[in-house]
């Protein structure tokens, strides 16, 4: 076959696959909550047209603004809390090899504790408010940002090292100047995944006496039986993580193909 | 077990090259061993050699001579287990910012443009401090040298082999060291771009007069290049002979008569392999 001839023909069939796999779902999201066929009146409160007309009168009346804002404040504070605790050590853990070996038993008993484990904890320590949350997600974000800098510092190319050593650069200045910057797309990586998980987590933490934020939005609209609302916050949190996820995956793409 | 020092040819270019000044680098008896399961591998020992202020030595070996091992200790990059080493009559046990390296892997920092690169060995404590204008000047007198002028923001991504070893050239010679250290840095290069690389490195040696010690496993580069070429033979890795070059740089029209030289430093190599394969059973000394 010629290769020339089926390009455009690729690129059709590429190009619209992501847009049909989203299709698709909605379309098995319609066929079993459409209010055409479905008498039951909860179950016609969550199909796609209801959750669309909720989700316009969200946006619209503006109260869901406020929430939106809240739960990205917190994802940023708990990746930043995760980023500042978790990168250090990561690469401190990865330049030292007696403190990785002493650490790792440690941190593979508490990596493997479920973050809303700690949910009882956080909320008899810190009491009731933002504090937990906090808490919450940056213990459930630390654990992949920790890993990828300590993966990403023993990979880093050994005649790089040499080099730095070569040109007499101090201890302090390899690190700063070769292993950081190489370190990069291990970093990247790592905030994928902890967005990945503080997304996740934050609704179940939000669930924790907080007045604000999607995840209580979503126990608000529960409790007053609105469930095409309940439906527009799930497709809120959905399209927010989708976002939060490309950005980072473009920043991975533009930096790898910088080097 | 070492041969003694055997020198031919003349020593008329020697003499040229500040005759009654010290040697910039003098190593005696320059011994280093790495453990291996089976033991301690010696890469090389009783090592003595004296590097003049403005002399090309092209150290010639087949692998696992121990040349590239040579030169990683002097430039500090290794610890000697024997011996000394001497930069201007100072002893040398760490990497020195007068000495620069110049590895067959071009090691170009990815996330850095040309220019960035060549600035990234500028401002290392170590280095004198410059003003913003003072580095520009630099890198631009360093991009200029190796003819990479336009290049500067190009992505090491973005060259090609030759190119970016162009770039590891300028980034060594913008830090203006006394001596250069040179690991096979064309070795990787195809034979067109090396000659040109060879001929762009002569330039740059007579217009800085730096001192180079290279190292090398290609006789006509050695000839092409060197003042003086040292032949290296193994287990362990030794001086074994060495000559010195009468003809005056650049020697590429001239290639027809150094031919009689090549096959001389052919039939050494040729006697240093047989006697390196009688000699390699004892080169592993059970010590542990």
């Amino acid at each position: 076959m010629n290769p020339t001839s089926t390009l455009p023909t690729r690129l059709r069939l590429r190009l619209p696959l992501p847009f049909l796999g989203l299709v698709g779902g909605a379309f098995i999201w319609w066929l079993f909550t459409t209010p055409l066929w479905h008498s039951n009146p909860i179950v016609a409160d969550f199909s796609p047209e209801r959750t669309l007309a909720a989700l316009g009168q969200l946006f619209a009346s503006g109260t869901i603004i406020p929430h939106i804002q809240t739960s990205l404040r917190r994802m940023l504070i708990g990746l930043v809390a995760a980023i500042a605790i978790g990168v250090p050590l990561g690469i401190l853990l990865g330049l030292s090899r007696p403190l990785e070996q002493t650490t790792s038993a440690l941190f593979q008993l508490i990596r493997m504790i479920s973050p809303l484990s700690w949910m009882p904890l956080a909320v008899m320590v810190l009491g009731i408010g933002d504090l937990p949350v906090y808490f919450l997600l940056t213990i459930a974000a630390i654990w992949p940002l920790i890993l990828n800098a300590s993966a990403g510092v023993l990979s880093v190319n050994q005649r790089w090292l040499m080099l730095s050593r070569s040109l007499c650069a101090t201890h302090w200045e390899t690190v700063s100047q070769v292993i950081i910057p190489a370190i990069v797309p291990h970093l990247l990586t790592g905030m994928r995944l902890a967005i990945g998980i503080i997304w996740i987590i934050l609704v179940p933490a939000e669930m924790l006496g907080v007045s604000a934020g999607l995840g209580y939005y979503i126990l608000d609209t529960r409790d007053r039986l609105s469930y095409s609302e309940l439906m527009a916050v799930i497709l809120i949190i959905g399209i927010i993580g989708y976002g939060l996820d490309s950005v980072l995956r473009f920043a991975h793409q533009q930096w790898t193909h910088q080097r | 077990m070492n041969q003694p020092l055997i020198t031919s040819a003349s020593s008329e270019r020697l003499a040229d090259l500040v005759p009654s000044a010290p040697p910039l680098l003098t190593i005696r008896q320059l011994q280093k061993r790495y453990k291996t399961r089976q033991g301690y591998l010696t890469a090389f020992d009783g090592i003595d050699l004296e590097v003049r202020r403005g002399e090309v030595v092209c150290l010639l070996g087949a692998s696992g001579c121990g040349k590239s091992s040579l030169l990683a200790t002097i430039a500090g990059l290794q610890g000697a287990d024997r011996g000394e080493i001497y930069l201007q009559g100072q002893p040398v046990r760490q990497s020195q910012p007068q000495v620069g390296v110049v590895f067959q892997d071009p090691c170009l920092l990815p996330w850095l443009t040309v220019a960035q690169n060549i600035a990234f060995g500028l401002k290392l404590k170590h280095m004198p401090i410059l003003t913003r204008s003072e580095l520009r000047s630099r890198i631009a007198e360093a991009v200029d040298q190796v003819g990479l002028r336009g290049f500067e923001r190009s992505y090491p991504h973005q060259l090609s082999g030759g190119m970016a070893q162009r770039v590891a050239l300028a980034r060594t010679l913008a830090r203006r060291p006394q001596l250069l250290l040179l690991d096979e840095p064309f070795s990787a290069l195809d034979a067109i771009t090396r000659l040109d690389m060879q001929n762009l490195l002569l330039q740059i040696i007579t217009q800085q007069q730096v001192t180079v010690v290279m190292v090398t496993h290609d006789i006509d580069e050695a000839l092409l290049l060197g003042d003086r070429v040292v032949l290296m033979a193994r287990h362990p890795g030794r001086i074994y002979r060495e000559w010195t070059i009468p003809q005056p740089k650049p020697r590429f029209q001239q290639a027809h008569l150094l031919s009689e030289l090549h096959f001389a430093i052919l039939e050494a190599l040729s006697t240093v392999m047989d006697l390196s394969n009688q000699a390699f059973p004892h080169s592993l000394e059970t010590t542990l």
